[in-house]
């Protein structure tokens, strides 16, 4: 019995049911809403370093994805390739 | 990431609204506590009719339809919190949480157990006519 696979199956969704009992469904928001997003920028006085981070992240996010580009495209030179994914 | 200066309103099982004005949301909520629950029952049940397999696919498929009716009452329930935002003319901004990503995986599970239910009745029919 307890060798079958479905058991598993079936034990994953009951603990996803009863587990989405305790969560929220859904939101409804009705008052500002402020995004965390690449380059956002936030210049309300007191807030601290939430630009600079931001600015990091919209210039991590885009090298990271020329970085992995760029890897594929050195599939002939493979220790190239090994010491790009090292950063 | 965001953060709300505004006040903001959960959808949850068994949740209630008593504003007037709000239809079908606190019946939709208190569908999706009925739901939820059943579900979880029926799969656990469903793992100790490994003897009985004809049972044991019914109950898997009648936990895809308590699936179902758990999602659209959710839905339905968001649905007419967001009409009454719009009938007030509040600016309400909305979004998916947790409980709804928690929920979309079941009927996959649920077809891989049926499909392997399946299995296993071929395994032992198989077994029957040697």
């Amino acid at each position: 019995m307890v060798a079958r696979i479905q058991n598993l199956y079936l034990f994953l969704a009951g603990l996803l049911a009863a587990g989405s009992m305790f969560f929220p469904f859904w939101s409804f928001s009705a008052g500002k809403i402020y995004f965390i997003t690449d380059f956002a920028s936030f210049s309300t006085p007191g807030i601290l370093y939430v630009t600079e981070s931001c600015y990091a992240a919209g210039i991590f996010s885009p090298l990271t994805a020329i970085l992995s580009l760029v890897s594929i495209f050195l599939f002939l030179e493979l220790q190239r390739r090994q010491g790009l994914f090292h950063y | 990431m965001s953060f709300s200066a505004g006040k903001v309103y959960f959808i949850t099982d068994f949740a209630s609204f008593s504003t007037q004005g709000i239809l079908y949301v606190t019946e939709s909520c208190y569908a999706g506590g009925i739901f939820s629950p059943l579900t979880a029952v029926l799969s656990v049940a469903a793992i100790f009719l490994f003897k009985n397999r004809a049972l044991q696919s019914k109950l898997i498929l009648l936990g895809i339809l308590l699936f179902l009716g758990d999602l659209f009452s959710g839905l339905t329930a968001a649905h007419f919190l967001n009409q009454y935002f719009q009938s007030i003319g509040t600016a309400a901004t909305h979004r998916p949480e947790t409980g709804f990503f928690m929920l979309l995986p079941e009927p996959v599970l649920f077809m891989m157990a049926l499909k392997g239910v399946k299995k296993d009745e071929k395994i032992v029919n198989a077994y029957k006519r040697l």
